[in-house]
């Protein structure tokens, strides 16, 4: 199959950009980070801003506890990981498009849809299965400086897989926006305002279901009773939906697009 | 997409071709065709449209009006690039910088077929990049980038080549191995369609060429033909000493001769038919008691050709 080896390059240039080491490291970075801040870090903060603290006025401040350390590390992933990954992979078609790299594999016989489609499932496989290690490392480093007060680690790659999908659905904006800026900040911009606003109206008006960051919302629940929710499925499936059809319209654009003059 | 002309016609047919740029028109109705197997040359000024043509050639942009037939297949608006199976040299080639040039073209190379390890070496070893195969293309030079450019489009061994500007960017050593190279693809067999404003280029490879200017087609023709139309009647006579006067009347005695005329040691000698005259003139010459260093035919090369062209135009 000729997206085979759309599928490989991808791969390959993922490894050489290190990107999906960014990636990666992201996810680590914050789901070790996290349970160091609120088991040393925070506190001792606490301490040295307002001498003679005590332990309970402390806990009220600042929830020092296994599930407190993974909201938060959901948080920051939610704040400046997205902000870190946007601005990754913000150049993922709009540079191919900007450098006119994509001429010559075009006329060599790859097509405008394998090469859109091998770009979303590469760095959607990547984000989700990044975002479910990251959650997965976070419980796991979470348990050993905090005493365990999750019931299983349910809730956790709950978590996960929700992230995950909130960042299947940016990277189908960054290439969908990408194919019509053609330039990779602006493409990063476009995308961060554009799920920040939705994220805003979604609280304001209610309606977190139909927005991405309602799964997010969900995620830091760490509920475990939910997984089969008929709401979330709802929501999953909204979103996921989206993504495929931002897909399809970068597909649909990429191939009106005059590639060689600009 | 529509199969257009059958495969046994033309291999790439334009009629009426146009390209408007918002207010800019930048082809004009052009119409030309492209026969199976020969070398085609595009000529024109920079800025004339030879890009804009090719680039249409070959489905990555689309035209405003007329009708291109391309390797049998009609182009329109949903035709993908790589439907046409063809090769294609931009003028400058974009590579992905992080891959080396055994990786890319091996990526180019595999499509429906798969792509063998040693058509890759084959062609890296024809493109003289044998050496470099395992460098990153990001560190190649401008001549490297276009000899694997030349790689790329030859990977799947197209009927047809589109080049543009293939030479543009080389040193003389690399321009005389693409005109090699293009001369090689003719012996076995591929249809070649170049641009150029290198006019030396093409008077060594080309079979037929016209020549764009401002977007309009002045002139397609057989290169022979063309050369042939622009021979002067007129020979040109180089002597060892600087005036032979008495040769000079002798010549004039020569029946078909309108008029002598020597300029340092050059006696230009304006004929009705060089055919006619040629034989008693060179029998004249070879009774003379004067050293004839050179005798030739005055012809305008392509340059000359071109030049008139397209300020005539």
């Amino acid at each position: 199959m000729r997206i085979i080896s759309v599928i490989k390059k991808d791969i390959l240039e993922g490894i050489r950009n290190y990107r999906f080491l960014i990636i990666l490291a992201v996810f680590a970075f914050f789901a070790i980070l996290n349970p160091v801040m609120s088991k040393y870090v925070l506190p001792e903060l606490l301490k040295s801003q307002f001498q003679g603290i005590s332990q309970e006025m402390m806990s009220a401040m600042v929830d020092m506890s296994q599930t407190g350390s993974i909201r938060s590390y959901l948080g920051d992933i939610y704040e400046m990981g997205m902000l870190i990954i946007i601005f990754v992979l913000c150049g993922l078609i709009s540079s191919e498009l900007k450098d006119k790299t994509l001429i010559m594999p075009l006329c060599s016989g790859k097509s405008f849809g394998h090469i859109i489609i091998s770009k979303f499932a590469v760095y959607s496989s990547v984000v989700f299965f990044c975002s479910i290690f990251g959650a997965a490392l976070n419980y796991i480093y979470s348990s050993l400086l905090f005493s365990s007060d999750l019931p299983s680690i349910v809730p956790i790659v709950k978590a996960g897989v929700l992230e995950g999908v909130f960042l299947i659905f940016i990277v189908s904006m960054l290439i969908l926006i990408g194919t019509l800026t053609e330039k990779p900040i602006l493409t990063g911009l476009l995308t961060l305002t554009f799920i920040l606003i939705s994220g805003f109206l979604g609280s304001s008006f209610k309606q977190q279901k139909f927005t991405p960051s309602g799964l997010i919302e969900e995620a830091m629940k760490l509920s475990s009773s939910s997984v089969f929710n008929t709401e979330l499925i709802q929501n999953v499936a909204i979103i996921l939906g989206a993504a495929i059809i931002f897909i399809i319209l970068a597909i649909m654009r990429i191939k009106r697009l005059e590639l060689t003059n600009r | 997409m529509k199969e257009g002309h059958m495969k046994e016609g033309y291999m790439i047919e334009v009629k009426n071709l146009n390209k408007v740029f918002k207010n800019y028109h930048a082809l004009k109705d052009i119409s030309i065709h492209v026969n199976r197997g020969e070398i085609y040359g595009f000529l024109g000024h920079n800025g004339a449209g030879k890009s804009t043509t090719i680039n249409i050639l070959t489905g990555l942009s689309k035209a405003s009006s007329g009708k291109c037939i391309v390797n049998g297949i009609e182009l329109s608006d949903k035709t993908n690039p790589g439907d046409l199976c063809i090769g294609y040299l931009p003028e400058e080639p974009m590579f992905y910088s992080w891959m080396t040039a055994k990786e890319t073209l091996q990526y180019f190379g595999e499509n429906k077929d798969g792509c063998s390890r040693k058509r890759v070496d084959e062609i890296l070893e024809w493109v003289g990049l044998t050496g470099a195969a395992k460098r990153r293309v990001g560190g190649f030079s401008r001549g490297m980038k276009q000899r694997l450019g030349i790689g790329a489009a030859l990977i799947n061994d197209p009927e047809l080549l589109l080049l543009d500007e293939p030479a543009s960017a080389l040193d003389p050593e690399g321009r005389s191995d693409v005109i090699k190279l293009i001369l090689d693809l003719k012996r076995r067999g591929k249809t070649v369609f170049f641009s150029t404003h290198i006019l030396n280029d093409v008077e060594r490879v080309c079979d037929r060429v016209s020549i764009l200017s401002q977007g309009r087609v002045l002139f397609e023709k057989s290169l022979q033909d063309l050369l042939k139309e622009n021979v002067q009647p007129v020979f040109d006579i180089k002597l060892k000493e600087r005036s032979d006067t008495a040769l000079e009347e002798s010549i004039k005695d020569i029946s078909g001769v309108i008029k002598t005329e020597i300029l340092d040691d050059l006696l230009s000698v304006w004929v009705e038919d060089t055919e006619k005259v040629s034989r008693e003139l060179l029998y004249l010459l070879s009774k003379s008691s004067s050293y004839v260093s050179s005798f030739s035919v005055r012809s305008k090369n392509l340059e000359d050709i071109f030049l008139e062209e397209v300020k005539g135009k």
